[in-house]
């Protein structure tokens, strides 16, 4: 039970200080424009091997 | 004299009421000109704005679907993601145990030099099972240790056919497919723990999970053209949350390894 609740301690998902967050990552991407409109197609791409379902623009 | 100045006078005032009504017709022309132009002034700036407020959205979309894509190739939300599924089906304890670990067990025979490093990848509430069935299996072989790899997604990972492959510098190793082990000989009798280490070193630095695989595949292709540096920054993201995250998994197993003795008046009891 010890060992269960350091799991997740580990991944610092309760207080929403995670060690890396991936969210602000990609924050981070966009704000120094990593990413341009014509990246929309290759989101799209990556969407589609994920399995993630993106609706139309 | 007077008549005929009089008569010039009358013939200027037609000309310039003529040329007055002349002007004024171009003064109306203008105004309607102008008018028009006005309205088409009004409807290009209804649609500049239309153009930038389908820009502003364009972006806002790409934000949303960058979030929702990208952040799917970084551990910490990969993970992140695998336990809220979890949590919607169980509860959080039981969650929890269905996280996956990546880890090795390495023994040491007591007959030769050699020794045999297993992979294993399991749940965590399957940890100390998957670690006594080894154990029990080795008899000629005594426990050199447990180490931690990574949290795993998952997902069936691509770890089995990456060991396959893997070489260790200094190190010859013989890999078997059926028990997800390498088979050293050691060339120091006592070189097993460097042995270990420097396996565990090398495997740690491999992409194993099968996001990190998809990513790989998908950003090699010649039709994907989201900028290296992007990628980079993902990757070099997603490593650094299992490196970060690493000493604490450690802890985790080693937690649960220790947990296989109970301690009683009796001494030490082994209860797996």
């Amino acid at each position: 039970m010890y060992a269960m609740r350091k799991i997740e301690e580990a991944m610092n998902l309760n207080d929403g200080n995670r060690v890396v967050d991936g969210n602000r990552v990609v924050d981070d991407i966009l704000d120094n424009g990593g990413l341009s409109d014509a990246n929309l197609a290759d989101l799209r791409k990556i969407a589609e091997v994920e399995g993630i379902e993106v609706p139309e623009e | 004299m007077l008549s005929k100045k009089v008569d010039h006078l009358i013939a200027m005032n037609v000309e310039q009421s003529t040329e007055l009504k002349q002007q004024s017709s171009e003064i109306k022309q203008l105004l309607k000109f102008g008018k028009d132009t006005s309205k088409k002034l009004d409807i290009a700036n209804e649609n500049i704005n239309i153009v930038i407020d389908e820009i502003a959205t364009l972006k806002s979309f790409t934000r949303t679907i960058a979030h929702v894509t990208l952040a799917m190739w970084i551990g910490a939300t990969v993970m992140k993601t695998q336990l809220a599924n979890l949590r919607a089906r169980y509860n959080p304890n039981v969650a929890r145990q269905h996280l996956k670990a990546s880890f090795v067990v390495a023994f040491r025979s007591t007959i030769d030099n050699t020794m045999k490093v297993f992979f294993c990848n399991t749940n965590f509430k399957d940890i100390r099972d998957r670690i006594k069935s080894l154990y029990n299996r080795m008899t000629d072989y005594n426990m050199i240790g447990v180490r931690m790899i990574s949290l795993a997604s998952c997902e069936i990972n691509v770890e089995l056919a990456m060991l396959r492959g893997l070489e260790f510098e200094g190190i010859h190793v013989d890999y078997e497919d059926r028990l997800k082990a390498f088979n050293i000989e050691l060339a120091n009798p006592n070189s097993h723990e460097a042995v270990l280490d420097a396996i565990v070193n090398h495997i740690t630095k491999q992409r194993l999970q099968l996001y990190q695989s998809r990513m790989d595949e998908l950003s090699e292709s010649h039709d994907f053209g989201i900028d290296d540096k992007v990628l980079n920054k993902i990757t070099t993201a997603d490593s650094a949350f299992f490196d970060i995250t690493r000493p604490f998994w450690s802890n985790v197993l080693r937690l649960l390894c220790l947990a296989r003795y109970r301690y009683s008046r009796y001494g030490c009891i082994q209860v797996w």
